[in-house]
């Protein structure tokens, strides 16, 4: 799957990611890479310009570390995050649902 | 032996060519070296050289050309929404500064004859401050559209006008300020001194561009 069938849902992506624990970048594209199983076709670097427009709309916050030497920047889900992540989900439930009742029936 | 250069920071050395200097671009690209160090150490830990695996975490992070104008715009609007913050607390600042030297200066010291409104030119130019940065302030806390190219061609030129106004202004805008309290306790020339440094100091920190501005206007005199 390309980049450009991603835009639109990449957000709700890396809230999910986030859902079950705080994340730095580099995990976040990994744990995103595991639960595609790779079908994900994207520069990692596009994650984090979308993490800063999460960050500025209060869904995540960042907080930085050192590690190794390394500044670090680390991601969680804030509350509205959490709840911006149900909506999503359901909201792509019953688009899926959807197109899925059209799609998946022959004529 | 010659020592070769690691590809991650020559990316990250040319990719910083490619965005504004700000603080926001610098956790970015702090951000990009963690993210590419980290690829690079998986991939040696997997049987790849140094380089080899430095070469392969850049690729995997995508090319210049392609992420350029997606940091350059999240940098954009992050440094817009930090100098709208940074604007109107200096503008607030500055409220208080004036509001205490045409009013409560002259209450305290019983100089009662010598409190007058403000003149009308320093209410202008504080507006003229106040609303540029409540502007942007506003452009730049937009969520849903501020990434499409209208929204921030917007921003952009909000930005020019309030960093124009601001820096201008600022300056003009403490010296009446200092003018007034040179009124009231004497030493004029020391007060409007140190209003004029103090509006160009505080400009400065607040507004990035300021040289640029100041030398744009002294090439168009």
């Amino acid at each position: 799957m390309r980049a450009e069938q991603l835009k639109g849902h990449l957000d709700a992506l890396l809230l999910a990611v986030l859902q079950s624990g705080p994340r730095h970048g580099y995990a976040i594209s990994e744990a995103l890479k595991a639960r595609s199983s790779g079908a994900f076709d994207l520069p990692t670097g596009t994650l984090y310009p979308a993490l800063q427009r999460l960050e500025m709309a209060g869904l995540i916050e960042g907080e930085w570390s050192e590690v190794g030497g390394r500044r670090r920047r680390t991601y969680r889900l804030t509350d509205r995050g959490h709840s911006t992540l149900a909506e999503e989900r359901a909201t792509w439930r019953s688009f899926a649902n959807a197109i899925g009742s059209v799609l998946g029936q022959p004529a | 032996m010659s020592v070769q250069a690691s590809p991650i920071e020559e990316y990250l050395a040319k990719f910083s060519t490619c965005v504004p200097s700000s603080p926001v671009a610098r956790d970015m690209l702090d951000e990009a070296r963690d993210h590419l160090v980290e690829g690079a150490l998986a991939l040696q830990s997997a049987g790849a050289s140094r380089q080899a695996a430095e070469r392969d975490a850049v690729r995997e992070f995508g090319s210049i050309e392609q992420l350029a104008v997606e940091f350059r715009t999240v940098i954009m609007v992050r440094d817009a929404k930090r100098q709208a913050r940074w604007q109107l607390v200096v503008v607030g600042l500055l409220g208080i500064c004036g509001f205490s030297a045409f009013r409560l200066i002259p209450l305290w010291r019983g100089q009662l004859s010598e409190i007058f409104p403000p003149p009308l030119v320093a209410c202008a130019a504080a507006a003229a401050l106040l609303c540029p940065s409540l502007v942007l302030l506003m452009l730049s806390a937009t969520r849903r559209t501020w990434h499409e190219a209208r929204w921030t061609a917007w921003l952009l030129s909000g930005r020019t006008v309030a960093s124009w106004l601001f820096v201008l202004g600022l300056p003009a805008c403490a010296s009446m300020v200092a003018d007034q309290i040179a009124v009231l306790v004497g030493a004029p020339h020391a007060w409007l001194l140190a209003g004029l440094l103090g509006g160009l100091l505080l400009a400065r920190r607040v507004v990035p561009e300021t040289t640029t501005i100041f030398k744009q206007v002294a090439r168009s005199w």
